[in-house]
């Protein structure tokens, strides 16, 4: 990953990370908006609702167009969704290699007990979840 | 640095946050995490190997905690670079990934990795935080992002 898209990550995870502006992209999410329309639900102003647009468009994650004498906001679900993969990836990353981790775990405890029987294979086999094994 | 083990912080304190039971003593884990040729036998996610020459570790405060990850289908190296900042064995173990290439949202911060180890009956409870990655992600709660990532999954 280059240091481009490094910067437009932290953009949107920044952007993001504002109550309020995550609602205006969930109510984007229904369909454009108006600056009026945005500002409805929430006990804060327009200016301020513009302000919040002005860091999301920043972040690539609105764009605004004129209609007449509104702006309408226009979700653009891209970089959200690059920001949703790049955070899933490292739960993946190690969920995985824990996966093998379990395996090797057994194979190596079968080797030194000399048994290849029991716990060591069903774990090979099944790898039990977290939940599971709390429930043992 | 210090010699006690640090608190398992709240899992919202970070952004990756991973506990885990292993079918195994605590010491036994431990090697997995420590020692290369065991290392090389688990790490990183199915579609890569890690050769144990690429692994190198130096078990103390400042040293190294390195390997390759190496792409099953196009032999690509994916290098992963820590530097040990703290290391209690069988039970703590922390680290710093330093490469530039490292993900992180503000392009400089090294990610801080921790890693303990308990006694789980038999077994060895793992917990494991990774992170942070913003300031500003640890102020999200997890509830409030799998809500959003359903309704974005729903919308995209």
């Amino acid at each position: 990953m280059g240091s481009t898209e490094v910067d437009e990550l932290s953009a949107v995870f920044s952007a993001l990370a504002d109550p309020t502006r995550r609602s205006i992209l969930m109510r984007l999410m229904e369909g454009d908006a108006s600056v009026a329309e945005l500002a409805e639900p929430f006990a804060i102003s327009q200016p301020a609702v513009s302000k919040h647009l002005k860091v999301l468009e920043g972040a690539g994650l609105i764009s605004r167009s004129r209609v007449a004498t509104s702006r309408y906001s226009h979700l653009e679900a891209r970089p959200l969704k690059e920001a949703n993969e790049w955070m899933q990836k490292y739960k993946y990353f190690w969920n995985e290699s824990f996966d093998r981790l379990d395996r090797a775990l057994a194979e190596y405890m079968a080797v030194s007990t000399g048994s290849t029987t029991g716990n060591g294979s069903s774990a090979e086999n099944n790898p039990t979840t977290e939940q599971e094994k709390e429930e043992k | 640095m210090s010699d006690t083990v640090p608190e398992i912080p709240q899992a919202l304190d970070t952004d990756v946050f991973i506990t885990r039971a292993f079918n195994a003593p605590r010491d036994v884990v431990w090697k997995f995490f420590t020692e290369p040729e065991y290392m090389a036998t688990w790490f990183g996610p199915s579609n890569v190997h890690v050769p144990a020459d690429t692994v190198s570790v130096q078990l103390h405060p400042g040293g190294r905690w390195d390997l390759d990850m190496v792409d099953n289908e196009n032999g690509e190296h994916y290098p992963i670079r820590a530097r040990i900042v703290t290391v209690i064995p069988p039970e703590y173990l922390e680290g710093e990934e330093t490469a530039g290439e490292q993900m992180t949202p503000d392009g400089h911060s090294p990610i801080r990795l921790r890693i303990w180890l308990h006694d789980h009956g038999d077994k060895t409870r793992m917990t494991l935080h990774q992170g942070p990655f913003t300031a500003e992600f640890r102020d999200m709660t997890v509830d409030g992002w799998n809500e959003s990532f359903l309704k974005l999954d729903a919308a995209l």
